[in-house]
C-alpha cells in the first residue's frame, strides 16, 4: 500500500507547512483550522497504515518552503490545498473502500480551502 | 458432364453467397448497440447533469457564470474522453425536467463523490473526484 505511505508523507509536509504559514498571517485562524484538519488526516493515515501493517513513513526533520511574507504564505496554502486535492483524487481508487468512503470528502474540502486562499477556481485542481 | 459443371458452379456460388452473408451478419452484430459499461453509465449521468447545469446557466455573462460554464465544458470533455463506446456527438441536450433536477451544486458534488467511489477505472475515479471538488468550489463562488 504505497498509496497510503505516499499520502502520509504528503500529510506530514502539509502539517509542517501550515505551522509556518500560520506564523506569517495577521489572522491565522483559517490556517490553524486547516492545520487541525491536516493533522486529523495524518493521524487517520497513520492508523490505517498500522492496521494494514504498512510501514509508517516518518516526517522529515524540515521541509524547504518559500515563505517570506503574508502573500507568499497564502500562495503556499493554496498550492498545498490544490495539490492535496489532486493527490487524493488520484489515490482514492487505490485505497480500501471503507477508508476511501470515510475520507473522500477531504479532497473536496481541500479544493474549497484552496479557493479560499487564492480566490482562483480550477476546473481540475492540481 | 454439362449438368455436373453447372452443379459445381451452383455449389461454389452458394458457398460464396453464404460467406458473404455470414460476413454481413457479423458486421451487423459489431454495429449493434452494446449495453453501456457501469463506468459509461456513470459518465452518462455526470454528463447529463452537467448539460442540465449549463442549460440552467442560460446565456448570462457575469464573470462567475462564465467561469463556471467554461469549467463545466471542460468537465464534460474530460468525461467524454473516458467514455468507451459512444462518440461525443451522440449526446443530446438535457430536457427542462433534467435541468430542474440539477440546481443544487453542493448536492451534485456529493453525488459525484459517490459516483467516483463506484467507478471501476482509476482515471474516471480521479476525474470525478476533481469534478466534485470543482463543483464544491462553484457552490462557494455562487454563495
Amino acid at each position: 500500500m504505497s498509496v497510503l505511505a505516499d499520502l502520509l508523507r504528503s500529510a506530514h509536509g502539509c502539517v509542517y507547512a501550515y505551522g509556518v504559514i500560520a506564523a506569517y498571517l495577521t489572522a491565522p485562524g483559517p490556517a490553524l483550522d486547516a492545520l487541525a484538519e491536516h493533522r486529523r488526516i495524518r493521524d487517520a493515515l497513520i492508523a490505517e497504515c498500522q492496521r494494514l501493517g504498512v510501514p509508517v513513513p516518518p516526517a522529515a526533520v524540515a521541509y524547504a518552503l518559500r515563505v517570506t511574507d503574508e502573500p507568499s504564505a497564502r500562495a503556499l496554502a493554496a498550492q498545498i490545498e490544490n495539490g492535496t486535492c489532486a493527490r487524493w483524487a488520484a489515490a482514492l481508487s487505490g485505497l480500501e473502500e471503507g477508508f476511501a468512503v470515510q475520507h473522500a470528502a477531504f479532497a473536496v474540502d481541500c479544493a474549497v480551502r484552496g479557493f479560499m486562499w487564492s480566490g482562483v477556481s480550477q476546473a481540475f485542481p492540481h | 458432364m454439362l449438368q455436373v459443371s453447372i452443379s459445381r458452379r451452383a455449389v461454389i456460388g452458394a458457398m460464396t453467397l453464404g460467406l458473404v452473408g455470414v460476413g454481413a451478419v457479423t458486421r451487423l452484430a459489431d454495429r449493434a448497440p452494446q449495453p453501456p459499461s457501469p463506468d459509461d453509465r456513470l459518465i452518462d449521468a455526470a454528463v447529463a447533469q452537467k448539460r442540465a447545469l449549463l442549460a440552467s446557466l442560460g446565456d448570462r455573462d457575469e464573470s462567475t457564470v462564465t467561469l463556471i460554464r467554461e469549467q463545466e465544458l471542460a468537465h464534460i470533455a474530460a468525461l467524454l474522453d473516458l467514455r468507451s463506446t459512444v462518440a461525443a456527438d451522440t449526446f443530446v441536450a438535457p430536457s427542462p425536467a433534467a435541468a430542474a433536477v440539477t440546481h443544487g451544486l453542493a448536492a451534485m458534488s456529493g453525488e459525484r463523490m459517490s459516483q467516483a467511489l463506484a467507478a471501476q477505472q482509476p482515471e474516471l475515479s480521479r476525474i470525478l473526484v476533481l469534478i466534485a471538488a470543482s463543483e464544491a468550489v462553484h457552490a462557494v463562488m455562487r454563495g
